[in-house]
């Protein structure tokens, strides 16, 4: 009994862990492969990596760098096998983004909530393109023609409500910065 | 990161983000990456904005939730075994099992394996259940709370149409504490807490009824048709169709019956219903039997401690407010570097309760005939690539009175922290030798005149653009604006906060621009022509703030025509008002 207990007790740590950080974890990874069917793939190994040496992991340390550690080496393994041809990162530069990436997640969730209250601050119109680009990309085209645009055009608009959605974050976090 | 670095930035973040990204391009975004931990942190911000923006919106995209699909992960681990196919009831989350195949030999046993899937799937979804509400987001499409989850699945969400929008039709500098006020034409999310700190929202429920909220305010919008005010005051306007609006407050509810009414609830709770036109139902939690009906000019209080379940109350008519006060709404500008603007076209003007649209070149422009920096010596900004950056300094004054741009113009002028009582000494009130030394008596500050009279009109007769960055004040900086020449009933104006401030929707980024340092502050037009100076350009991105100005506020009488003013900044903290723009309205001719 007691070692089923033990053993209860180390699902449950590792779902509470899991549970808190799989959102930035799986950021962490997109952020070194920007290809998110790989991501994807790369998230699934690392998780099943997770569990298969949770028994190792140190509760007296914090989850999330574990984690990001074993992401990072998931994230190297998928690149040294995969498709040449395929663009990536060189190392350095990957070493680079994985070190500046781990400390950057800590500060995830301010720039979430940022985010969130900066589309509400996009008119109707721009929520209504950003929702279509990203919900089917073969609708980027019809809505461009059902709006008489080019289709190039529709994705400058994009890319410029994009640019104001990050500029509307920094100024966000800058003033509840300043309000501190 | 130089803007033009930038701007590519984001066009390759953007290709790369579609997939379109070409070889060369993709080396280019490497070289701007490496050693660069600016850019990387705006390629983190552009990745984490990626994967949320579909969820927050209401697109299914890669959020977390979505994309990792770990019922997947262990499908594949898990292979089968001897899950029976059961259900588990989790917080109106159903669960069901993977079906029979052989388990992998590092999972300990299949109870224990399933029971993983299952408490892992029940996660999710209670990630999922819990992200809507939680974050109480404005998605247009929300989930369906009973979405059922298979072990052997991806997470299966069933959406549902989400209610028409509650619109916000205009704002008057309103800030919400800790949130951002949508732009007009935006929408507030349902069942989500507002606090409106300063200013008014003039909001439209998909019913018809047109609600205007005064800071300080906390309301929450409850439905299509129904309005929570925890605290403040609200206007509501329920044209025929949207009978039946409802406000609810702590200690009451306010149902409308075809009317316009005032609601204030104060902090304990009470809340008084003025009601100017038609009739509203009061009825006050707890006492079910108490129902009020109030009708034209009526008014009562309800919710107060005592026996008696509503109290008299003197109507005020003025209780009621049907729009919101003049001022500058918003304007419009040319872009000069992708979406950051610099030219001036045309602003929106509320006077006398009409919002009037103003071509620049109607605008009456100034001329700028006095000028007395103090401690400041930064006192020109210009658009980048005019004759002020090269050698050919022909008219550094063209910068505020000829040209129209927003990212251009004379800026921080001296101040005082008492505004004038009396009329200003303008600089050629000093000798030269005075000016240049230092030791003349002229007032800090500066003098525009109009190059042609401004009428004082109903509402605001001039406009007056500043640019600021993150760094100043969000309210835009404090100035004083004072007659040239005091007579009876004139007096000065202090501006404390801008209509179009830094938190407003309304307030447009501003292209890059150079700063004109001068070696000593100048304390006059012609120094500010003449003196040296050095160049830099600013790293901070700056956003144009507007302000309407009435001349009545100065107590100038209605017709009074005015041919210039004097502005001072208010010198209440270490920043100081940059006025790039400032121009007389025409006269209204009803």
């Amino acid at each position: 009994m007691a070692s089923a207990t033990t053993s209860d007790e180390r699902y449950e740590s590792f779902l509470r862990y899991y549970s808190q950080d799989q959102q930035r974890l799986f950021a962490y990874i997109r952020s070194l492969v920007f290809n998110h069917a790989d991501a994807q793939d790369i998230f699934q190994r690392c998780c099943l990596t997770l569990w298969k040496n949770f028994e190792h992991f140190d509760v007296q340390r914090e989850f999330l760098p574990w984690a990001c550690r074993i992401a990072f080496n998931e994230v190297r393994n998928f690149m040294r096998v995969s498709a040449r041809d395929r663009l990536r990162f060189d190392d350095e530069l990957l070493d680079q983004l994985a070190h500046r990436r781990e400390a950057d997640l800590q500060t995830r969730d301010s720039r979430l909530d940022a985010l969130q209250s900066c589309i509400g601050g996009l008119d109707s119109a721009d929520r209504e393109l950003v929702r279509i680009a990203y919900d089917d990309q073969s609708t980027v085209a019809e809505f461009a023609k059902s709006s008489g645009k080019s289709t190039q055009t529709v994705y400058n608009r994009l890319c410029s409500v994009r640019q104001r959605l990050m500029e509307c974050i920094q100024r966000k976090l800058a003033a509840d910065e300043g309000a501190k | 990161m130089g803007h033009l670095d930038l701007k590519r930035f984001y066009e390759l973040l953007f290709l790369l983000e579609r997939d379109e990204i070409s070889a060369r391009e993709f080396l280019q975004l490497q070289e701007l990456l490496i050693d660069n931990p600016a850019a990387q942190d705006v390629y983190f911000q552009y990745i984490d904005v990626s994967m949320e923006v579909p969820s927050l919106i209401g697109g299914h995209g890669e959020s977390a939730v979505n994309a990792p699909k770990l019922s997947s992960i262990l499908k594949g681990e898990v292979a089968g075994g001897e899950v029976a196919n059961r259900a588990l009831s989790a917080n109106d989350v159903a669960l069901s099992s993977a079906s029979a195949s052989p388990v992998n030999s590092l999972l300990p046993s299949v109870g224990r394996w399933s029971r993983i899937v299952l408490a892992i799937a029940a996660s999710f979804a209670l990630i999922v259940g819990s992200i809507r509400y939680l974050r109480n987001d404005n998605a247009e499409i929300s989930f369906n709370q009973n979405a059922t989850i298979n072990a052997d699945e991806s997470v299966t969400l069933a959406p549902t149409m989400a209610p028409p929008s509650v619109i916000v039709l205009q704002s008057a500098g309103a800030m919400l504490f800790r949130d951002t006020v949508p732009a007009i034409g935006g929408s507030l999310a349902y069942h989500r807490q507002y606090a409106l700190s300063q200013g008014m929202l003039k909001l439209r429920f998909p019913s018809g009824a047109e609600v205007v909220l005064t800071a300080p305010s906390v309301v929450e919008i409850e439905g299509e048709n129904n309005l929570a005010v925890k605290v403040g005051s609200c206007s509501v306007y329920a044209p025929p169709g949207a009978e039946g609006f409802r406000v609810n407050t702590p200690k009451s509810e306010v149902v409308d019956l075809g009317t316009r009414f005032a609601v204030r609830v104060n902090e304990a709770g009470e809340t008084d219903v003025h009601v100017v036109e038609g009739a509203a139902e009061v009825r006050e939690i707890g006492r079910q039997e108490s129902v009020v009906t109030l009708r034209d000019h009526q008014s009562r209080r309800f919710g107060s401690d005592g026996a008696s379940p509503s109290m008299p109350l003197e109507f005020q008519a003025e209780s009621y407010l049907s729009q919101l006060p003049d001022r500058v709404v918003s304007y419009e500008a040319m872009p000069a570097e992708d979406i950051h603007v610099s030219q001036l076209v045309s602003v929106d003007v509320q006077r006398g309760g009409s919002i009037r649209t103003y071509r620049v070149d109607e605008l009456i422009g100034v001329e700028l005939i006095h000028f007395h920096a103090v401690a400041n010596s930064s006192n020109v900004v210009d658009a980048i690539g005019s004759d002020l950056s090269g050698t050919g300094i022909a008219d550094r004054l063209s910068v505020v009175e000829n040209d129209s741009l927003l990212n251009s113009g004379v800026i921080n002028p001296g101040g005082a922290k008492t505004a004038l009582v009396q009329d200003p000494i303008l600089e050629n009130g000093d000798t030269i030798a005075e000016a240049t030394a230092g030791s003349g008596q002229s007032t800090p500050g500066m003098a525009f005149r109009f190059r042609q009279p401004v009428v004082n009109g109903p509402g605001p007769d001039l406009v007056l653009f500043e640019m600021q960055s993150v760094a100043d004040p969000v309210e835009g900086d404090s100035f004083h604006i004072s007659p040239l020449r005091f007579a009876d009933g004139l007096h000065s104006f202090t501006v404390r906060k801008f209509d179009i401030h830094m938190l407003s929707a309304e307030a447009k980024s501003l292209a890059v621009f150079d700063q004109y340092r001068f070696n000593h502050p100048p304390r006059s037009v012609s120094m500010l022509q003449s003196n040296d100076f050095r160049w830099a350009r600013p790293p901070l991105r700056f956003f144009g703030l507007a302000i309407g100005i009435d001349l009545t506020e100065l107590g100038y009488a209605a017709g009074a025509k005015v041919d210039g003013l004097f502005l001072q900044d208010a010198d209440d903290d270490g920043h100081q008002v940059d006025p790039v723009l400032i121009a007389g309205l025409p006269e209204v001719k009803e």
